[in-house]
């Protein structure tokens, strides 16, 4: 009866399939894990039978998981780290009651003491159904407002660059890979982290670090899609604020319309600006960087 | 039914009851991760209210210790790695090389988990260990070990393929074996 395995076959089958290397690069870990399929499993456990190295490795394996597991155990939040947390939240909670409907002092103290460790960030996070409608609403009062009367050097830097880039963008990472760029950003002491717009269609082309006149490093990332494009600057703040005229802070990014350009200004963690140039008009704008977060 | 976009209120106790139980398992993620106080401190109240702020976006019923670490990681990537990127190349070479050399060998007096679990002798060795571990392979290991998520969930979590995962776990351990095994060997808990 060809094609029809009885049970010792199919055992056999399985045992010849796996010898100890592949068990130990393939198997071990997930067996020790419950990561196995069935079939896995059946093979994995056949071998074991036969193989007292390979029972050995596998009851090491689950030691050092036992040990790790002992030793690297969940510590308990300090009490003083869960209070500051729950103080921000209660900022949350205010600062969306506030706009939600135009009160919010009740919970004042709470939001003082909020940010114990984050003080700026914990004030710009807002509720996302707020967001939105905030994205909204500041578009259309704003949208014709005339852009800020003084000039801001580092965007006037950032457009300068984006208009440069525009015409022809010159990567001196060599890479393209997210994961390198970002590498070679750290390893030039400027964040590591690095937008991603697919989710609004645009492809990462490339990154370049240049050296400021100061000495600092700054790093550009160029983004391209159908609709458009954008360059991200990231550079040292030197104590930058959020300088005036802005339309709107929203998720912690400042958003300005400046010499006909759509700017996002943030604060990455370090002591870091992070200036977002584009021509998209400011609605679509916005929406990209909102759609590029979780 | 819990309203999505229900009352602040609701929204505060839902997120109590559901996330902030994980809060110490994303603190003791963020002191691995960010090995500084502060860092961490601020990883963490950054991510707590991240997720607060995204909690429309959870799905109940799914693993909500995974989705919070899926943003806790997300954060660190986004700016505070640089201050605790701490590897030197020559730890990983360094374990690259005992791997290629150690990692299959099976005779059996080596093989000797009761030596490898006196961890009581062993508490700081097993810290060394893990501090050497380069990070992709101890960030998996500590999902997988400490924080007991399943493959699935540490792939969704560190935003890599379920292989990628599997290999990692595998790859760590057999580290973090040859290393805690040649440690025991020093202190004369296993001869050689």
């Amino acid at each position: 009866m060809e094609g029809f395995d009885t049970p010792d076959r199919v055992k056999r089958a399985g045992h010849d399939k796996v010898d100890c290397s592949t068990y130990i690069e393939k198997y071990l870990s997930a067996h020790v894990d419950g990561e196995l399929s069935a079939a896995e499993l059946r093979d994995a456990e056949d071998h074991l039978a036969g193989c007292v190295n390979c029972r050995a490795r596998f009851a090491e394996e689950r030691a050092v998981k036992a040990l790790l597991r002992e030793r690297a155990r969940v510590r308990r939040t300090p009490p003083v780290v869960r209070g500051s947390i729950l103080a921000a939240l209660d900022a949350v909670d205010a600062a969306g009651a506030s706009r939600a409907v135009g009160r919010g002092r009740d919970r004042s103290a709470g939001a003082d003491r909020a940010g114990l460790f984050s003080r700026r960030r914990a004030r710009v996070w807002i509720p996302a159904a707020i967001a939105a409608v905030a994205v909204f609403v500041f578009v259309m009062l704003h949208g014709g407002a005339p852009p800020p009367a003084h000039a801001i050097a580092p965007f006037d830097v950032a457009i300068d660059n984006y208009v440069h880039f525009v015409e022809r963008f010159e990567p001196n990472v060599k890479s393209t890979s997210p994961a390198d760029i970002s590498d070679a950003y750290m390893d030039h002491q400027l964040p590591g982290f690095l937008w991603n717009f697919e989710p609004s269609g645009y492809k990462l082309i490339g990154g370049r670090i240049d050296r400021l006149q100061d000495g600092t490093s700054v790093a550009y990332t160029f983004y391209r899609g159908d609709n458009g494009t954008i360059l991200c600057t990231y550079m040292q703040s030197h104590g930058l604020q959020p300088p005036d005229g802005e339309l709107q802070e929203l998720g912690g990014h400042h958003y300005y319309q400046y010499k006909g350009y759509s700017i996002c200004l943030s604060y990455p963690h370090g002591g870091f600006i992070c200036i977002l140039v584009s021509q998209r008009p400011m609605k679509q704008f916005v929406q990209d960087i909102v759609d590029s977060e979780p | 039914m819990a309203d999505k976009s229900g009352t602040g209120a609701d929204r505060r106790k839902r997120f109590e009851d559901e996330a902030l139980p994980h809060l110490d398992a994303l603190y003791t993620m963020a002191i691995r991760l960010a090995r500084n106080p502060d860092d961490a401190n601020d990883l963490l109240q950054e991510t707590v209210l991240r997720a607060y702020r995204f909690f429309h976006q959870f799905a109940s019923g799914t693993n909500c210790r995974a989705w919070m670490l899926t943003i806790l990681f997300n954060n660190f990537r986004n700016g505070y790695r640089k201050s605790s990127r701490e590897q030197p190349a020559s730890s990983t070479d360094e374990f690259e090389r005992k791997l290629e050399g150690e990692s299959l060998r099976t005779d059996a007096a080596e093989s000797n988990p009761e030596a490898i679990l006196s961890g009581q002798a062993m508490e700081g060795e097993v810290e060394t260990a893990l501090t050497a571990l380069p990070e992709e392979f101890r960030e998996a290991i500590l999902l997988v070990d400490v924080e007991e998520l399943s493959y699935q969930e540490v792939s969704g979590v560190l935003n890599i393929p379920i292989g990628t995962v599997k290999s990692r776990v595998s790859r760590g351990r057999a580290m973090l074996r040859d290393a805690l095994t040649s440690f025991a060997k020093e202190r004369g808990i296993i001869r050689t």
